[in-house]
């Protein structure tokens, strides 16, 4: 489990998480093209749930779209990152509170835009970006809430995709289908015995297989989460954050 | 909530699933049920507890012959890392022991001669060791690396279904029975050390590896406290006890428990039931997991192959096969009931003693209910008739036949009966809890006897008797109540022997019994007592008063009977019109009524009424035969209209009743045609002897 490890082994080991915003922070001043390329990763990945927000703060579809996209147009031109604070240390309020400072200024940014801004250019599709946006359970919640909600979804989703791609290289994507639903449940049911026989496997095995999906999940969805965080001791409590912000 | 947002529901909490859900899952339950725990370090070659371990932090570079992958556990013996060796390019798991733990002069020697016995092992269902040795005061072996998951992890998952546990077991019986003949003891065996691999099959981890540390429980130096090898809960009693006279038969022990707690999910501790008791399991097991997890080395199994045969024997023939018993154990062995006889049933009698014993409780509290309902109704009933509460209908003859203070057969029958219905309902539930426990055989066939004979729930009590009795002969059902008896017996951690223990369990019940005997006898008695306390009742007291109250009515009667005659020429005053509805009564006799020395020369009745009576109506009949005076004429009324005489001839000695008037026949009418209140004329003609002087 790379958090539990001691961070001495060096890169031959390969269990020193690295985090993507770990190297932004330290890549911050120099605009290295490694920072530049972790960013992009990241802002490719969570651009939905700053959508949604923005959406949520009443922002028609076109709008929200412009203003994500400047927004990460401008992160990427003007080094907004010389704001982060590598000691707070998540992403996520990050990138929160520089969405809203954006769109708080959103004249000027627009301005910036039209100038003709540099760098990397994040596109998404915007009708997907609307269509999950109306499908989206609590109208009524803040912007920030169903920010964060979003933003933990996002997480999953990244990791399920993940491991669904895993499973998928080793020619298994049938047999994922049928183990994902024992993420959610520590008991019977669903049954192990049906999945099993769907299978074509001995139970035993079966057992074993979910261990070993579940396990990955938890590998996955640490090294997404840190990713987002600083540092890795950061992560346990960004777990705990997210189960909260789902709890509700 | 947007409309569509709750399609459906989360398997794992219950919650409604959002609509963006990903991959269709609670996005809460794959947080919660995977992440929320602390990290464990899972999968690989055993996952014990943190502890103090720790390595010099540049340890990796001791070992350039391989590229340490990840650490897939740490715990009290070291630390284990998924590494590939470079040059064979194949997974092994590199375990590091404990330095700290290694300090020890000896430790060298001992590591040396206990490895070289695990390399020697080579079993498919043991991981194999491939090499060993020592680095800059690190000691290591490189083991197979099992791709999959411990048993431990399996479990976590949920109870893991009998056949799974049927097929495992057997398994690691089987390298288990390997092992110990090369004269290698596990003695660890835990479903942290058990892995499935990813096709389902089994392999012991860590075999030995306890004993390069010296024995598990020989008390370790204080500092170290937290570093016990082995795990309390799966060790053999001897390794607690005499951890020097530890054999392979610890590694049985270790095995039962684990069975055990694949069986019914939960660990064998203190006073435990057999596992079909506690899960849909295979009876016939009971013995076998029993055996295993006998306290005395010497009553357990003697080989691990012997555990391995009878589960096998048991997978593979149905539930109570023809033959002896596959399991001789401790308890089977001391079951004299183990015949040769096929029994009637294959299925499992668990659900049908549980409804046996459910019957049976509801018969004995049905009867218990009857008469205590019957029994409080008389109490109320007596206490409304004492407090002198109005009762209507046959209840007052009922309260004073209750409380009637002569001495009487009929309450003791009533009370005997009561007591026995009382005690045999008590009977009954207590046999058909011992029955539930699987406590005592004995008290269980009373119960059901007791069933069958027991009048107010007989209906119910006869068929569910009968069924029990058959139920009970089956062999099956007798080796179940056996192994429970035993393990009841055997696993209590008492001071004394089993024996000892085996006598308190018979006199508990006795015990028991006694009481559910006792108590409704004394309940009876004190009833019946309590009911023929007290004197008289209030309906009897209010007979007397009735009584007093017509002697006075009559009383009255005749003197107003005078008064008629004093106004008869005169006015009638209102007391005779009163009077003249009232029927007539006797007034004066001749002789008196009660006399005991009539002369026999009377020769003549005379009967006087309170009214004008009709002259050709009367009765004088006989109190009982040949108690009439022999007659000497016809019957005379007098002038006064008032008036009879009967001429008759009298006996002397001999006594006389004679009805003026009696229930049935009522011949003496007035005017208005009533006809008189019955009255016995009775007297006793005095003896010749007697006037003579």
């Amino acid at each position: 489990m790379p958090s539990t490890e001691p961070p001495h082994a060096g890169e031959r080991s390969g269990w020193f998480a690295t985090t993507h915003w770990s190297v932004i922070l330290s890549a911050r001043d120099t605009a290295s093209p490694k920072g530049a390329e972790a960013l992009e990763r990241l802002c490719r990945t969570y651009w939905y749930p700053l959508y949604a927000f923005a959406r949520r703060t009443g922002a028609h579809p076109e709008d929200a779209q412009d203003a994500t996209q400047s927004f990460f147009a401008d992160l990427f031109r003007r080094g907004s990152l010389q704001q982060a604070d590598p000691e707070k240390g998540r992403f996520r309020n990050f990138l929160l509170v520089a969405f809203k400072r954006f769109l708080a200024n959103q004249n000027e940014h627009r301005h910036a835009q039209k100038r003709g801004g540099a760098g990397v250019q994040v596109t998404w599709d915007t009708d997907l970006a609307e269509r999950r946006y109306q499908i989206e359970p609590h109208a009524s919640w803040p912007a920030e809430r169903a920010f964060e909600r979003r933003w933990a979804l996002t997480l999953l989703e990244q990791t399920l995709a993940r491991l669904r791609s895993e499973w998928s290289v080793a020619g298994k994507a049938g047999e994922f289908d049928h183990l994902k639903g024992f993420l959610t449940v520590d008991r019977e049911p669903p049954s192990y015995a049906a999945a099993a026989a769907a299978l074509g496997v001995a139970e035993g095995a079966l057992r074993v297989a979910v261990h070993r999906l579940r396990h990955r999940f938890r590998e996955l969805f640490r090294e997404e989460i840190g990713h987002t965080v600083a540092r890795p001791d950061d992560i346990d409590d960004e777990i705990r954050h997210l189960l909260e912000i789902l709890a509700e | 909530m947007n409309a569509g947002a709750t399609l459906a529901r989360c398997p794992g909490c219950g919650k409604a699933l959002p609509a963006d859900a990903p991959e269709g899952l609670c996005p809460r339950c794959l947080i919660a049920r995977n992440l929320s725990e602390p990290t464990r370090v899972a999968a690989g070659a055993g996952s014990e507890p943190p502890t103090v371990t720790s390595l010099p932090d540049d340890f990796a570079r001791h070992f350039p012959q391989f590229e340490i992958l990840e650490c897939l556990g740490r715990g009290g013996m070291g630390l284990v890392y998924k590494a590939r060796q470079t040059l064979l390019g194949r997974l092994v798991a590199l375990k590091i022991l404990d330095p700290a733990r290694a300090r020890d002069p000896q430790f060298a020697e001992r590591f040396q001669r206990e490895a070289q016995a695990l390399a020697r092992l080579n079993h498919p269902a043991i991981v194999t060791v491939h090499e060993f040795g020592e680095t800059h005061g690190l000691f290591f072996l490189v083991m197979e690396y099992v791709d999959g998951a411990s048993l431990r992890d399996v479990l976590r998952q949920g109870r893991v279904p009998p056949q799974l546990a049927l097929s495992i077991v057997p398994k690691i019986c089987e390298a288990l029975q390997f092992a110990h003949e090369q004269g290698v003891v596990h003695r660890d065996i835990k479903p942290e050390n058990l892995l499935l691999d990813r096709q389902g099959r089994v392999k012991i981890a860590d075999f030995g590896i306890a004993k390069l540390f010296g024995e598990p429980t020989a008390a370790p130096p204080l500092t170290e406290a937290r570093a016990i090898v082995g795990t309390p809960h799966y060790m053999a009693p001897e390794q607690v006890e005499h951890p020097q006279s530890v054999d392979h038969r610890a590694d049985i022990y270790s095995l039962g428990v684990v069975f055990y707690e694949l069986l019914t999910g939960e660990l064998p501790l203190g006073r435990f039931s057999p596992p079909s008791l506690k899960a849909r399991v295979d009876h016939r097991l009971d013995p076998v997991v029993l055996r295993a997890l006998e306290k005395e080395p010497t009553q357990r199994y003697q080989q691990a192959a012997d555990v391995r045969t009878d589960i096998e024997f048991i997978s593979a023939t149905p539930d109570s096969p023809p033959g002896p018993t596959p399991n001789p154990s401790a308890a089977s062995r001391r079951n004299t009931a183990t015949s040769d006889r096929t029994s009637p049933s294959n299925d499992d009698p668990t659900s049908a003693l549980r409804l046996l014993s459910l019957g049976l409780g509801a018969v004995g509290v049905l009867n218990i209910a009857a008469v205590l309902g019957a029994l409080l109704f008389a109490v109320a009933l007596v206490l409304c008739d004492r407090l002198g509460i109005d009762l209507d209908g046959p209840l007052p003859e009922i309260a004073e036949w209750l409380q009637d203070p002569t001495p009487s057969d009929w309450r003791w029958t009533l009370a005997t009966t009561g007591f026995f219905l009382l005690a045999g309902g008590g009977l009954t539930v207590l046999g058909a809890s011992r029955l539930r426990r699987l406590r005592s055989y004995r008290l269980a066939l009373m119960a059901c006897v007791i069933a069958m004979v027991l009048p107010p729930a007989l209906l119910l009590g006869l068929p569910l008797g009968i069924w029990g009795l058959v139920l009970l002969g089956r062999r099956n059902v007798q080796a179940r109540f056996t192994a429970a008896h035993e393990s009841q017996v055997t696993e209590r951690p008492s001071q004394c022997g089993a024996e000892d223990e085996r006598t308190r369990f018979r006199n508990d019940n006795l015990r028991s019994a006694a009481w559910v005997i006792l108590v409704p006898l004394a309940l009876m008695f004190l009833t019946t007592q309590w009911l023929k306390s007290e004197g008289p009742s209030a309906t009897r007291r209010r007979a007397i008063l009735l009584e007093e109250q017509l002697n006075r009515e009559q009383v009255a009667i005749a003197i107003a009977a005078s008064a008629v005659d004093r106004n008869r020429e005169g006015k009638t005053t209102a007391t005779v019109r009163t009077l003249e509805s009232s029927p007539p009564v006797v007034i004066q006799t001749l002789p008196v009524a009660g006399a005991d020395q009539v002369s026999a020369t009377l020769s003549e009745l005379r009967v006087t009424f309170s009214k004008d009576m009709k002259d050709n109506h009367w009765t004088w009949a006989e109190w009982k035969p040949g108690s009439l005076p022999e007659t000497t004429g016809p019957a005379k009324f007098l002038e006064d209209g008032r008036t009879w005489t009967l001429p008759v001839r009298l006996v002397p000695g001999r006594a006389y009743a004679i009805w003026i008037n009696s229930e049935e026949k009522r011949g003496f009418r007035d005017l208005r045609d009533q006809p008189s209140l019955p009255y016995l004329l009775h007297f006793q003609v005095v003896s010749t002897q007697e006037v003579s002087p």
